[in-house]
């Protein structure tokens, strides 16, 4: 039988995802030896080629990003979007508050630099705006046995989802205040990690006045930044895709901390939408003139 | 297709990388840029965003030295609110650091820079493929200077992609003994790999340079981040720059960089160019591990001491071939690893003592960290409630501008259109620019193999020639 025909194609993003991948260490030898890598950001092909699987990391941000986007569909039997800015359009999405336009011009002014560079899209999109995802590994960056474990069942042409339950099922700090029935608030006011007189390692952060986003995100990240003592910013998106995660965020926290001060001592849409912004239904800019934005 | 990325003022090289060539009426290439062709604007989207909130914010620049923004970041808002941290947690930031570090480099010299010149000349290994086929012993050396220093970041960072527990005021937690008896011990049982390394290099560094008499060898000034008396410490210090004749001639704190590196827009790339404000606009200089090994005084310990020894009596001081890079930066793998085994020993960082508390309000924060590329500076300004309300970042990268230029154009200096596509010369321009290891993305992606475009551009500004090798 021959090997399965790999290709891994890169678009806007850190390439964090490519590094979680080499994060196999010595199963990048088994890898590579029991697939056939037809193009990649190291091989030497220039053109996307047929292949069996596709893996696409990084969003779409400008029209080669399009381009290489539609290539990849057409040549590939499944597309797995790697990571969250192909899966959700990602932290870079965070400049869809702003018109592409605009963001050019505050960083460049007058001198914008145009020869030949591929223009910006209007905003960010996540690849299943443009095409149709056969599989999404969220996170930023997946995990690496997400990772292998989606591209294992793409390779198999079997399906595979990531779990849809939220962070806080695997996160092993304790909630006891948040399960009481009381008209009371979990905490007197909002603070940053960094402004607490100490750092509980065992109580659920919201209960320590902090904001989490692990009730809002999907979990099958193993909870390792709560269990480093740094509460998640739901960089897995959505348990489901089709709920807003910072729409969820005010809903939930706003009954267990003040809402007051979640308005004026947090950053809701920084922190709600960090990695989601690209999905969420709210069009994220109104331009000066009071329309949304271009399409 | 070519494309690169740079966060415009917001920085970061990624995507992929495209190179200019201008020639004249008659045909002959007289001047060249490499450029950067992706924007993602994270100065501008982190405005409105907390303050220390940057720290897990800007670490996303770059997958592949995520702890460098994410230190520099938590460094600024240090300075913002003029917290002194714990020395345990001094300790715990530097051996994170260098776990990032060592892991970049091991990745750069073996999987993206090595297929130039480890497995000899054949097109057909000149990839990481060719690399662990042809020569699999060394990329299993490469593996396993990759995972001690990803596990180093995991277990200090919490997440190896994108660590995140250094805050304002310090680290968020501790490490055991255990954890860290686990660390010390995969840290020794890789230093004869990293003297490896630096052997190798040593030898492939010579040979290229013998190879290229010629190439690459313009003289800049260097930049580094360099302790009291230029002792090397990539963690912190005091901005200092070299002249070319090998004279220290400038030193400023990273709070003054505005005084001394001006930045300017490029038309042709949506990177940003830095220049030293002293020297002039036009001027360029270098940054990054052929910078650091030129002008540190002094190593973290006796064997990368003797390797800058033996750096400076075969090469000199300073050394300005840009294929010296590759030397210098497995000398500083070395030296990771000699001041990593140095902070595990010291029971010091076991201590619980870890951060201190810190408050919000309004502030200026600037901050520098020696990355892998060379020195990072994050600035950052806030509002009452600690929201950012202008942000700058000075990339790696961004300082090298200029060589990279440089290094593109003497291999195609003089030469006619259709000499300078030919793939000896694609390779030469190509092997200069992975010198510098210009960020996986560009130094990878498709300039790192060869998907990569080359576009000839005629007198009057026309695009004469578009053309992607492979």
């Amino acid at each position: 039988m021959s090997k399965p025909k790999l290709a891994h194609v890169v678009l806007g993003g850190c390439e964090g995802c490519y590094v979680s991948l080499l994060d196999v260490h010595e199963g990048l030898v088994d890898l590579i030896e029991s697939t056939e890598i037809v193009h990649s950001p190291f091989t030497s092909s220039t053109e996307m080629q047929q292949c069996d699987v596709v893996l696409v990391e990084g969003a779409v941000t400008n029209e080669r990003d399009e381009e290489k986007l539609l290539a990849a569909r057409e040549k590939a039997t499944t597309l797995v979007a790697v990571g969250s800015c192909a899966a959700l359009g990602g932290i870079g999405g965070l400049r869809n508050l702003f018109s592409a336009d605009e963001l050019l011009d505050q960083v460049y002014g007058d001198a914008k630099p145009s020869d030949g560079l591929p223009a910006l899209t209007s905003h960010v999109k996540p690849l299943s705006d443009v095409v149709e995802v056969d599989i999404s590994v969220p996170g930023c960056a997946p995990e690496t046995k997400n990772l292998l474990a989606a591209l294992q069942a793409a390779i198999a042409g079997s399906e595979w989802e990531m779990p849809r339950r939220n962070m806080c099922d695997e996160c092993e700090r304790e909630k006891k205040e948040l399960l009481k029935h009381s008209s009371e608030f979990v905490s007197d006011a909002v603070y940053a990690v960094m402004e607490l007189d100490e750092i509980d390692p065992d109580k659920c952060f919201l209960e320590q006045g902090v904001v989490c986003m692990g009730p809002m995100t999907r979990e099958g990240c193993g909870a390792k930044c709560t269990a480093a003592n740094i509460p998640c910013r739901g960089c897995q998106g959505p348990s489901r895709m089709d709920f807003e995660q910072g729409g969820k965020m005010i809903d939930t926290l706003a009954a267990i901390l003040p809402a007051g001060a979640l308005m004026y001592l947090d950053d809701l849409v920084g922190t709600g939408y960090r990695f989601s912004l690209p999905i969420s239904v709210f069009p994220a800019v109104v331009d000066s003139k009071g329309g949304d934005r271009d399409e | 297709m070519s494309e690169t990325v740079r966060l415009p003022s917001v920085k970061r090289i990624e995507g992929h990388g495209r190179i200019s060539l201008f020639v004249t009426d008659d045909d002959i290439v007289e001047s060249a840029h490499f450029d950067i062709t992706e924007f993602r604007g994270f100065e501008k989207m982190v405005e409105d965003r907390m303050v220390w909130e940057m720290p897990l914010i800007t670490s996303r620049i770059c997958g592949v030295c995520p702890v460098s923004h994410h230190l520099a970041a938590v460094k600024a808002v240090e300075n913002m609110y003029s917290v002194e941290i714990p020395t345990t947690a001094r300790m715990l930031r530097e051996a994170l650091h260098l776990g990032g570090f060592t892991q970049d480099h091991a990745l750069h010299f073996f999987l993206l820079a090595g297929p130039d010149f480890l497995t000899g000349n054949g097109e057909g290994s000149r990839d990481i493929l060719g690399v662990i086929a042809a020569r699999p012993d060394l990329a299993l050396k490469a593996i396993g200077l990759r995972k001690t220093g990803q596990h180093i970041v995991e277990t200090i960072g919490g997440r190896a992609s994108h660590p995140v527990t250094a805050i304002p005021g310090g680290m968020s937690k501790g490490i055991t003994a255990e954890e860290r008896d686990e660390m010390l011990d995969m840290v020794r049982g890789s230093l004869d790999d990293a003297l490896f390394s630096a052997e190798l290099a040593r030898e492939s560094t010579i040979r290229l340079l013998d190879e290229n008499p010629e190439y690459g060898r313009t003289p800049m000034p260097m930049m580094a981040l360099l302790a009291q008396d230029e002792a090397y410490d990539v963690y912190d210090g005091t901005i200092t720059v070299m002249a070319t004749d090998g004279t220290i001639s400038e030193r400023f704190a990273p709070t003054e960089y505005d005084e001394h590196i001006g930045e300017r827009v490029l038309p042709y790339s949506y990177a940003k160019s830095t220049f030293l404000r002293a020297i002039g606009e036009d001027a360029s200089y270098r940054v990054g591990p052929l910078a650091r090994i030129n002008m540190a005084n002094s190593m973290p310990g006796p064997r990368s001491g003797e390797m800058v020894e033996a750096f400076r009596s075969e090469l000199g001081r300073p050394v300005h071939a840009v294929l010296a890079y590759h030397w210098a930066r497995m000398i500083e793998l070395v030296a990771g690893y000699e001041r990593l085994e140095d902070l595990l020993s010291d029971d010091q960082i076991l201590s619980d003592e870890v951060r201190v508390k810190v408050d919000r309000g309004p502030g200026t924060g600037i901050a520098a960290i020696e990355a892998p590329r060379g020195t990072l500076i994050h600035h950052y300004v806030a509002d009452d409630v600690g929201r950012v309300t202008k942000a700058n970042l000075v990339v790696a990268t961004t300082h090298n501008t200029a060589s990279l230029d440089d290094a593109v154009l003497q291999a195609v200096a003089g030469v006619t259109r259709e000499q300078a596509t030919d793939p000896k010369n694609v390779r030469r321009m190509e092997m200069g620019i992975r010198a510098h290891d210009p960020c996986l993305s560009c130094a990878t992606h498709e300039v790192g193999k060869m998907p990569f475009v080359i576009e000839v551009v005629g007198p009057d500004g026309t695009l004469l020639e578009r053309k992607g090798v492979a």
